[in-house]
């Protein structure tokens, strides 16, 4: 089915078998690339041939420059977060200087103190390491939502026109794209610049849009759905940090309080969110396979049709010429 | 553009595994079958609409209506009800059943339940269907590999002999359809040949040689010239994997063994078996040392019952069927070096030196202990025989002629792993077309690759 999981599954597998390899007493030596969406990758490799039990995971991402910049000068407060949310005592993040060479960030696992829920975290790296600014935007709308309610009524009067905005966070997730994070007092924006590089898909990608944003109106069942907005324009939020590219698409999601009040909740929004890009390209692949599917089957009945209109064989046994049989287009016979 | 950091993604479709993963690894990521569950209520293949046409003619369509309004048919618009043109809603007019459906190992568990159906898309190594199969690969790019195809260049396999019309179609798939960013088709036999150059035995790394590969269903002798194989002199043989297991599960029977089915037969054949240099000596050494005879003790999935199968003979006997199959076949009777030979022989005389020189092994069941110096031998002696003769017949004499069998640990998944190793290097991309190369020149672009020339 057209369903995404928010964790790494081959992480997941790989983590799985070495563990188990590693409590049979038998384990192995691995070097292995593991590969994610937009430009991440993770190497998982035996640092110490003597000392199995433990492996290095690394991973590096596109969207790692501009992650550490959401925190503030460098990136100690970024994998302070992902610390956080690794936390057990099978992990322990390298210091800078022991990272491997070409990657973000390696984290040191003890494979004898694995446990399933760990693996789970682990395969889930990826999406703890997108969701810091989004972190970092919840906390901002804790407090600007705190600030407009200390407001005086007077004041919350004139403010109401003008929403009190806090800073807004870039991930560059790819080479063209950005994903924008702006918290305010009432709600959190979350803007996708995407680019489409084909033409066929841009089509797509607009039908697709535009049923997108209109699913909600029409269907009553998910009203509670965050509000979605596209165009081809940047919103006025990002107007001033989005660079220019007339090829770019704007999709908005709108989140508001009921999208992130629990930890649950917030989880769940920020690995939808961060799969949206990915889930949409499929779906338009999925599409494209379903119309060539269609456009194979037309094939194929008009190859049917072409293949009635053709003569019998010329000539019968004897040699002789049989009056040629004629057929119409729709396989009748001729008769004269 | 930076495509530096992905690697390419290597996979290589089966008849009954395919094989996913990325290069520079040293086994593939994901192994299952190549086997799609799709849903039976109405499916998008051709052959099932193919028939609701054909049998409500033009008479009866106000009967049909209801039907044909859950209908996925582009014919059947001017049958949709009103109420469902109202809706203004995409789902409501058509279905998305063609999203409904299982790859690989999900397939098998979803095709035990009565809603899936499932299908093969890869028969004799060949895709028959291409709607299965384009969907088979969409599922195993963003599920099983989690790659944005568009970022990533891609190493696929074809068998010997394919059209390239084939070709042209998976090119028509792998670029409109997924914007793949390079793609690059190998022929298997090629692939096998480079995973070689892993074995300490290999000294030149040409891409001349004889491969021997064995999976389950059947087992084809392919020479190779130059990165050319020879589509004249290939020769299919009809003994493999699964008739060894057939060929074990026969024995366990007949001696009346507890367990007999398939899956304990194959485990045996898995654990056990292994090729002996002469049949009656190695009855002789068994009736002899006791010990030999090993016993294989059956694991219940609640492990309360314990069942022993005795193993005997049959750890030697099954693969000797490559060998005599006359012990298991009554229809195929000629050994596998006889067909390496008459193989080797129906190829132009130039080269002959070189396959013989170069003996390659493939798949899983060419995986038996001392498969590979088995072959040599029995190959060598006809070899010299047919030297000799032609000495006693001519008067000349011959400079020789020298066999070798290369058996390495790559074996197993040994066309996937020479596509990781040619693909994790820094010319693969050079070798890819790209899709600008596709846009520009049309899906023919991909009848020609130019050849990996790795020194």
């Amino acid at each position: 089915m057209l369903h995404l999981s928010a964790n790494n599954t081959l992480l997941e597998a790989t983590l799985i078998e070495l563990q188990q390899a590693v409590q049979e007493n038998s384990p192995l030596v691995v070097d292995r690339i593991v590969s994610d969406f937009d430009h991440t990758s993770f190497h998982l490799v035996t640092p110490d041939n003597d000392n199995r039990q433990f492996i290095h995971l690394s991973i590096v991402t596109k969207a790692w420059p501009s992650l550490a910049q959401c925190g503030g000068v460098d990136e100690s407060q970024l994998i302070q977060f992902i610390n956080g949310k690794l936390t057990n005592q099978a992990t322990e993040i390298l210091p800078k200087n022991q990272t491997t060479q070409g990657y973000d960030m390696t984290v040191r696992v003890d494979l004898t103190k694995l446990d399933d829920e760990s693996i789970h975290n682990l395969s889930l790296l990826k999406t703890y390491v997108m969701s810091f600014p989004f972190q970092l935007a919840f906390d901002e709308f804790q407090r600007l939502s705190q600030q407009f309610a200390t407001l005086a009524p007077g004041e919350e009067e004139s403010s109401l026109s003008q929403p009190h905005r806090g800073q807004s966070y870039r991930i560059q997730y790819r080479d063209d794209e950005n994903i924008y994070v702006q918290p305010s007092n009432d709600r959190i924006t979350v803007i996708f610049e995407t680019i489409f590089k084909d033409e066929t898909d841009k089509i797509f990608g607009k039908v697709f849009l535009q049923e997108f944003v209109d699913a909600r109106k029409r269907n009553r069942s998910i009203q509670s759905a965050p509000q979605v907005l596209f165009s081809n324009v940047a919103p006025r939020e990002i107007a001033t940090t989005s660079m220019e590219n007339s090829d770019s698409r704007f999709i908005t999601f709108v989140l508001f309080p009921r999208h992130f009040n629990n930890t649950e909740t917030q989880f769940k929004t920020i690995s939808q969110i961060l799969q949206f890009r990915n889930y949409f390209h499929y779906h338009i692949k999925c599409s494209k396979a379903f119309m060539h599917s269609r456009m194979r089957f037309r094939v194929n009945t008009f190859i049917k049709v072409l293949n009635r209109a053709k003569f019998d064989s010329e000539e019968n046994e004897d040699g002789e010429k049989e009056p040629q049989q004629r057929r119409t287009f729709t396989g009748r016979k001729m008769v004269y | 553009m930076s495509f530096l950091n992905n690697p390419a993604i290597v996979m290589d479709n089966g008849t009954g595994l395919t094989k996913l993963g990325f290069a520079g690894n040293d086994s593939p990521s994901w192994i299952f079958p190549t086997a799609i569950a799709t849903s039976q209520g109405q499916s998008t293949g051709s052959n099932k609409k193919g028939l609701n046409q054909s049998t409500s003619g033009g008479s009866n369509t106000s009967s049909a209506n209801s039907y044909y309004a859950k209908s996925t048919s582009a014919t059947a618009f001017d049958n949709l009800n009103s109420n469902m043109l109202l809706s203004n809603n995409l789902a409501g007019k058509r279905g998305t059943e063609d999203l409904d459906f299982y790859i690989g190992n999900e397939a098998l568990i979803a095709s035990q339940g009565p809603a899936y159906s499932l299908s093969y898309p890869i028969r004799h190594g060949q895709i028959e269907n291409w709607d299965h199969m384009e969907r088979f690969w969409e599922n195993s790019i963003f599920k099983y590999l989690r790659a944005e195809p568009e970022d990533h260049y891609f190493l696929l396999t074809e068998p010997p002999l394919n059209p390239p019309e084939n070709r042209e179609q998976v090119a028509e798939i792998f670029f409109e359809s997924f914007n793949c960013a390079g793609l690059y088709i190998a022929v298997q036999a090629v692939l096998a040949l480079a995973a070689s150059w892993t074995s300490s035995k290999v000294i030149d790394r040409s891409l001349t040689g004889t491969v021997i590969d064995s999976g389950d269903g059947v087992t084809h002798v392919i020479p190779v010239a130059e990165g050319y194989v020879i589509g004249s002199a290939i020769k299919n043989i009809p003994i493999a994997g699964r008739d060894i297991t057939l060929f074990i599960q026969s024995l366990l029977r007949e001696r009346g063994e507890v367990d007999t089915s398939l899956r304990t037969a194959e485990r045996i054949k898995q654990e056990y078996c292994y090729v002996c240099p002469d049949i009656v000596k190695e009855f002789n050494k068994f009736d002899r040392n006791p010990e030999k005879f090993a016993q294989f003790v059956v694991e219940n999935k609640e492990k309360t019952s314990k069942k022993v199968v005795d193993v005997g003979y049959e750890r030697f006997l099954a693969p000797e069927i490559f060998f005599n199959p006359e012990i298991a076949s009554s229809d195929f009777l000629t050994p596998l070096p006889t067909m390496v030979d008459h193989t080797i022989q129906a190829c132009p005389i130039d080269v002959r030196k070189g396959l013989y020189n170069n003996i390659v092994l493939s798949g899983g069941s060419t995986m038996f202990k001392d498969f590979g110096r088995r072959l040599q031998r029995d190959l060598k002696s006809i070899v010299n025989n047919r030297i000799a003769q032609n000495e006693r017949l001519t008067g000349t004499k011959s400079t020789g002629v020298d066999v070798s069998v290369i058996s390495h640990r790559k074996q197993r998944n040994a066309v996937w792993f020479g596509g990781s190793l040619l693909a994790q290097t820094a010319e693969f991309r050079g070798y890819c077309h790209t899709k600008q190369d596709y846009e520009e020149y049309g899906p023919e672009i991909v009848r020609n690759f130019s050849l990996f020339n790795m020194v």
